[in-house]
């Protein structure tokens, strides 16, 4: 036995009178320890494979030289740094992002003699290892194909244990087959003992930088940190709710057992461990369920990896398959929590019956609170004006911790509030004709703190699904406007893995029907080693979304994307250098634009411009006007065959699918959060009204109909989920403010306007109202069942 | 001297005397019996005797320790190691067994052999066997026999009985309150009795009428 005599006689004599309120708060915490934990162990198993992707293409180097941008650098560089004293062994890698028959893969093409040295898991067991015509693809690139089969005019030679699709060339034949004779995009290194990396970085040209597996690591973790991040919090949205469950089944057993309690202090027992007591109860019902929780956050993050794979819906792991990687300190942090959780929702409960006087306690049957004593604001408007404060911090290590902080203590005093916002809403309707309406509304305005316990689940619940929906449909009105004004043409093409020549540009823009032709070339761009690439676009400036212009200064202008303006700390008129065509290039910045497709940053440059600094006259996309009447299907013949072609309303609605389809998990979680709010509403209410069965007795017996009863808890509910919604509507675009304007910003580098969406919101009110309109209603029918008789009587 | 209370007063919060100048002195296996309008302050009177509650002037001792000087824990610690109540409503934890009933004031204190004394007084009072019982099988009689056993179970030197036969008819009322006095006698307790009945009256060693200006 945990607890000592009598506790243990205590809390198993409640759990076996009330098991279904012992067993709904257990679980409401189990579903919060369970998505928690599901969340993290997904991502961290997408993230720890992302790892093993990157250490499967990188081989064991002790650290490599990678190029800015996909063109490569100078192969010059292989022979300065092979002479380096401290390089031990170099070998030199074309790294390239291709589509070979239709498969994308990464191709690295290495000469095996070097990388024996350096990079010996890149090599393969064959006897004709220098032939040009071989090449070695991974278990995953196979898709079928054997040994000896014909590939992209190679021949299979064998095959490689990576499950990331992979393919192995010879470099010679690499740079001659995909035009990169002359370049090269990364070198591996193993270093000459004694020696640091450092030591290297002089002897490097500006389109090459030095980048280890611990900086790739952390820019892997770095492309999807917020959206992992982000979706922590709103599977601990469902733990928080629970916590409110828990602090909702706690306050009503405390109420209902405040005579029990009085009786044991009058006995004998110490305020402090009359405290511990509760909360050991509240603890032991959170171990239960966190344990529980653990158990299947594990199993659902085995299925979801199974059969969703590794990514959430944010994008960011492509991988297929992704083995479960189980971290037993989430494990153990996620059962803390839950068992945090849980006592922390029966603190307030234990404090209450700690401090209730035994003498008065004990005469008082119904627990009824003083209705002359009015709920006191101060507590709740600290709290409101402490979260209003947070929401001006600074971001934590890149991160919005301090305005999930502010969200937390906004609930936390919107939550206090309700006992003084129930009386003041409530005292207009004191006097009204109907009997049945009468009783309702004085019962809630002199039973402030019974009505807030009921009212927590309606609020918490309300508030944060009406913070999370404004800010949904805040975000998903900017794209579809953002997504409009990016385009304008008629067609976009895009050509995956590959270019559109100077001369097939020539070609496409003398086709017949085409109108207008502008051709694009996007490109990678790394500014920081341990940073995702920005995206370097040359393109003409008209129809940029601008949101931030400055005049025209010196040097060859640029417009930054609005997430790479927050991510880089830069503002129109600032200068920045970029490594572009081997050399270092000084842009000035006339201008931001509006992005809400690259969350690592962007940045535009007149096409004209581009070219005269690269050379490089290919494009990779284009977005084209047809003549009235034109047929598109002239243009597409002429593409090849990794180019995609769509009309832009086409792309538009794609993109909106796209979003709502990163937003699937986000609106599961929340489902979640609102069952479990709702079904601890449903408890909270049916238990307090069940708990009255004397009250309603009484009534009877002074000639009350068992039909006008029934109406005042209907409208008992009714009011309930009124006064909830209402609060909840004002704390939730409240906290939606903090999620457009801070979290978001601190998160993804972007911004929004506010959007309300009326019709969903009034759905969703009319909804939780109807719930705890019914709820009122089923259970006065169960209480009402209890003969008047018996319920009148004392219950000792 | 188990009890001995000496120029109490209390007044009401809204500034009303409910007594002044109180003096009790109960020994060990005396019965006091104290009556009173409703109002009049009996059940406060003995909220002040168990540390529940303070006077405004005055001195309290239970076998000669000043509750003025105790704080809230060691007041707790008194009550559930000297003091046994007895109530009008029962009070017995629906939850909880019979014997576990009893035995609270030991398993609060963690006295191992709390079960075991919680039967033998279970036999005391004529409940033999009904250990395994819940409340909801007993009558209201029987209810007060447990609270009398639960009263006892630690060897209290005193016993606060408030309205003990207020809830039960005359001829088990009769019965409760002989098992009272003569448990109390045995077990050499002083007790208090705050009651309306004149015949719960008579039979205490003294009885005792409280009204504002004390006892008399």
């Amino acid at each position: 036995m945990v607890l000592a005599e009598p506790f243990s006689w205590l809390a198993l004599g409640e759990w076996r009178a009330h098991p279904w309120r012992v067993v709904l708060a257990g679980l409401a915490i189990a579903v919060g320890v369970a998505l928690g934990l599901a969340v993290h162990l997904v991502n961290q198993s997408a993230l720890d494979e992302f790892a093993r992707a990157i250490h499967s293409v990188n081989g064991e180097a002790d650290l490599q030289i990678r190029s800015t941008t996909p063109a490569g650098f100078d192969e010059e560089l292989y022979a300065k740094l092979a002479r380096h004293p401290s390089v031990a062994h170099i070998s030199p890698v074309v790294e390239l992002a291709v589509t070979l028959d239709g498969q994308a893969l990464t191709l690295l093409g290495i000469d095996p003699l070097r990388a024996a040295l350096v990079t010996p898991s890149l090599l393969w067991r064959d006897d004709n290892v220098l032939a040009d015509d071989r090449i070695h693809l991974s278990e995953a690139a196979m898709q079928g194909r054997k040994i000896g089969d014909k590939f992209a005019g190679f021949t299979i030679a064998g095959t490689l244990p990576s499950d990331r699709a992979i393919a192995i060339v010879d470099i010679a034949a690499a740079q001659n087959r995909f035009g990169m004779l002359g370049r090269l995009q990364r070198l591996d290194i193993k270093l000459a003992a004694g020696h640091r990396a450092e030591e290297l970085r002089a002897a490097l040209p500006v389109d090459a930088a030095i980048v280890s597996e611990q900086s790739e690591e952390r820019r892997g973790d770095s492309l999807s940190r917020a959206y992992r991040v982000n979706l922590d919090m709103l599977a601990m949205v469902a733990l928080l709710t629970g916590g409110f469950l828990v602090y909702s089944a706690q306050s009503l057993s405390v109420t209902r057992r405040q005579t029990h309690f009085a009786l044991l202090r009058v006995l004998g027992l110490r305020r402090r461990r009359l405290l511990a007591q509760i909360c050991l109860e509240g603890g032991m019902v959170g171990a239960i369920g966190a344990a529980i929780g653990v158990l299947l956050g594990g199993a659902l993050a085995f299925l979801t990896l199974r059969l969703l794979g590794g990514d959430l819906g944010g994008g960011y792991f492509k991988s297929g398959h992704v083995a479960l990687s189980f971290h037993p300190l989430a494990a153990i942090t996620l059962f803390a929590l839950g068992v945090a959780t849980a006592v922390a929702g029966s603190l307030l409960p234990a404090r209450l019956a700690a401090r209730a006087q035994p003498a008065v306690a004990l005469k008082n049957l119904g627990g009824d609170e003083d209705p002359r004593k009015r709920p006191k604001p101060w507590i709740a408007l600290c709290l409101l004006a402490a979260g209003g404060l947070l929401a001006f911090a600074p971001p934590v290590w890149d991160l919005p911790l301090l305005g999930y902080g502010s969200i937390g203590i906004l609930l936390a005093g919107g939550v206090a509030a309700m006992p003084w916002l129930a009386r003041t809403l409530l005292a207009p309707l004191q006097s009204s004709p109907n009997p049945a309406f009468d009783l309702a509304a004085k019962r809630l305005w002199g039973a402030p703190r019974q009505a807030a316990i009921a009212l927590s689940g309606i609020v918490a619940s309300a508030s944060l699904t009406i913070a999370m929906a404004v800010m949904v449909a805040s975000f998903r009105g900017s794209v579809d406007d953002w997504l409009v004004q990016l385009l304008p043409a008629d067609l976009y093409i895009r050509v995956e893995n590959g270019e559109l020549s100077p001369d097939l540009q020539e070609k496409l823009a003398a086709t017949p029907g085409v109108a207008h032709i502008a051709f694009r070339k996007s490109t990678p761009l790394r500014l920081a080693a341990d940073r995702p690439a920005v995206a370097l676009i040359a393109r003409e400036i008209e129809g940029l979304p601008l949101i931030e212009g400055s005049p025209r200064g010196t040097g060859t202008p640029a417009w930054i994307s609005e997430p790479m303006q927050l991510i880089y700390h830069l503002r129109p008129g600032d200068r920045l250098a970029v490594p572009l065509g081997g050399a270092e290039r000084q842009l000035t910045i006339a201008g931001v634009w509006r992005d809400y497709g690259r969350q690592h940053g962007a940045l535009v440059l007149r096409r004209e411009d581009y070219q005269a600094m690269t050379g490089d006259l290919s494009a990779n996309e284009a977005a084209v006007d047809l003549l009235p009447g034109a047929d598109p299907g002239a243009l597409r013949k002429e593409l090849p065959d990794n180019a995609m072609m769509g009309q832009s309303a086409v792309i538009r609605a794609a993109g909106l699918k796209l979003f709502d389809r990163s937003f699937a998990v986000t609106y599961g979680l929340e489902a979640i959060a609102i069952l479990v709010g709702l079904s601890g509403v449903a408890a909270t209410l049916s238990a307090q009204i069940i708990a009255r069965a004397k009250e309603f007795g009484m009534l009877r017996h002074i000639g009350v109909r068992r039909r006008q009863i029934q109406m005042m808890l209907t409208l008992e509910g009714a009011l309930l989920g009124g006064l909830g919604i209402a609060a909840g509507m004002g704390l939730g675009v409240a906290m939606s403010q903090v999620l457009i304007h801070v979290v978001n910003p601190q998160s993804f580098h972007w911004t929004m306007q506010t959007r309300l969406p009326w019709g969903l919101l009034g759905g969703f009110a009319a909804a939780m109202v109807l719930a705890a309109t019914m709820t009122g209603l089923l259970a006065g029918r169960r209480a009402l069942s209890i003969d008047a008789v018996r319920a009148v009587r004392e219950d000792w | 001297m188990i009890l001995a209370v000496d120029r109490l007063k209390k007044t009401l919060p809204g500034g009303r005397l409910l007594f002044e100048n109180l003096k009790l002195e109960v020994e060990a296996g005396e019965a006091v019996a104290i009556t009173g309008e409703s109002g009049v302050g009996k059940s406060t009177l003995l909220n002040l005797i168990a540390g529940l509650d303070h006077g405004d002037q005055g001195d309290i001792a239970i076998e000669g320790r000043d509750l003025g000087a105790l704080d809230d824990d060691q007041l707790t610690d008194l009550r559930r190691d000297r003091i046994g109540f007895v109530f009008q409503a029962f009070h017995i934890l629906p939850h909880l067994s019979l014997a576990q009933n009893v035995a609270l004031p030991l398993a609060l204190a963690a006295r191992p052999d709390a079960l075991a004394r919680a039967e033998t007084l279970l036999e005391e009072v004529g409940l033999a066997g009904r250990g395994d019982d819940f409340a909801a099988q007993l009558s209201g009689g029987e209810l007060q026999r447990v609270a009398i056993a639960r009263a006892l179970v630690h060897r209290p030197a005193l016993i606060l009985a408030d309205e003990p036969t207020g809830n039960l008819d005359p001829e088990t009322a009769e019965k409760i309150l002989a098992l009272l006095l003569r448990a109390a006698r045995e077990h050499q307790a002083a007790l208090v009795i705050v009651t309306h009945s004149q015949r719960a009256a008579s039979l205490a060693d003294r009885a005792l009428t409280l009204a504002q200006h004390g006892l008399g």
